[in-house]
């Protein structure tokens, strides 16, 4: 034991005092993915400034064109099951656009299923998506229709935000129409695979 | 305006400076590790500061709601007479011999608020009015609380048997 004064004692043994590893990377992946994805939305805020500037500039054909929608809106009403659908792809847009910061920052699906225990399915990566090409960042929890769902963070090499969601097959998705559609500037794909209902929200100025 | 956080070693450096405070309060790893991780989803979502004095701030604010939520916080008087202390009350004397765990164990009798203070100023380098500044205190308590845990703390160290076993 050495002798050191009570303020080098306590310097010392707070040094050696460190926040786990895997866990520092797991925060740092949070901070730098968070600000990135700040400057992500800046710079789409600025592309929907200049998108309205120039529908301003076609003003007249965008209110013929949005008549058009009205009436055909009008005569092609939804039935229960497309109404199902349409109430999931508004509230995974709503979602989305909530833009809520990940609770569970991960890297991988596996990762996932062992930090977000609460779910009663096992997150996985939908059999479409090819391993690799949405990176995952990680997941917070959601509820669709008032059930338990998982909200997963995913980045495409573009850094583009997707957000995909999964939740249990049960009885209230039992006529649920699978496809795509768009609610305002998102296009929303939703499926089922494997015993889950699956979501996936991104921009439609993206393509695919 | 954003803050843009600090290139990777800087901000790994400050998330352990940040973990360190926090152990300072709950003097529990796992805590603590949540403690920063909340704070730093304060600061991302607040787009505060990335330094240390904002983070520091963020973790005792998550701290003192936690503790009030689970009704923890324990106030106790301090006495008039501890007011009469200046700084010199509680700089080094002279040396002691003590091994970490030991350090870890004493550590863990003093309150929150000497712990705090002591982290602050030994580790951290405030100075007493810093202190009184970042925890909304007198300067005066400030230094009744460094005073009283290197005092608590010397009695623990120098008699081991009176400090309970983990």
């Amino acid at each position: 034991m050495m002798r050191r004064t009570l303020s080098e004692h306590l310097r010392r043994y707070y040094s050696g005092q460190e926040i786990e590893n895997e866990r520092l990377d797991r925060l740092v992946r949070l901070i730098d993915m968070q600000a990135g994805q700040s400057e992500h939305a800046e710079r789409r805020v600025r592309t929907a400034r200049r998108r309205r500037l120039a529908l301003r500039a076609s003003g007249a054909a965008a209110v013929a064109a949005m008549a058009v929608i009205a009436l055909l809106a009008f005569f092609d009403r939804p039935d229960g099951a497309e109404a199902l659908a349409g109430a999931i792809g508004r509230e995974i847009a709503l979602n989305h656009n909530k833009n809520l910061l990940v609770e569970f920052p991960a890297g991988d699906y596996d990762e996932l299923r062992s930090l977000m225990r609460k779910l009663d399915f096992a997150p996985r990566r939908p059999a479409f998506l090819e391993a690799g090409r949405l990176r995952v960042l990680g997941g917070r929890y959601c509820s669709i229709q008032g059930q338990i769902a998982a909200q997963i963070k995913l980045q495409d090499d573009r850094g583009e935000i997707v957000t995909l969601y999964e939740t249990s097959f049960s009885d209230p998705f039992g006529e649920l129409v699978q496809g795509e559609r768009r609610v305002g500037d998102l296009r929303i794909r939703i499926w089922r695979e494997g015993g889950l209902v699956l979501g996936l929200a991104r921009s439609s100025l993206v393509e695919p | 305006m954003r803050e843009e956080p600090p290139c990777d070693p800087e901000l790994r450096e400050l998330l352990q400076r940040g973990y360190r405070y926090a152990l300072s309060l709950s003097h529990d790893p796992d805590r603590a590790a949540d403690l920063v991780q909340d704070a730093c989803v304060a600061v991302l979502a607040a787009q505060g500061a990335w330094t240390r004095g904002y983070l520091f701030a963020a973790i005792r604010t998550r701290f003192i709601d936690r503790q009030r939520r689970h009704r923890l916080v324990v106030v106790e008087p301090i006495g008039d007479d501890e007011f009469g202390l200046d700084s010199s009350s509680w700089r080094d004397e002279e040396g002691l011999d003590c091994d970490v765990e030991a350090l870890g164990r004493a550590l863990d009798v003093l309150r929150v608020e000497e712990r705090e203070a002591l982290f602050l100023t030994a580790v951290e380098g405030y100075t007493a009015r810093e202190v009184a500044e970042a925890t909304d205190r007198p300067r005066g308590t400030v230094l009744s609380l460094v005073h009283r845990a290197r005092a608590k703390l010397r009695r623990l160290l120098a008699e081991p048997e009176a400090v309970p076993k983990r």
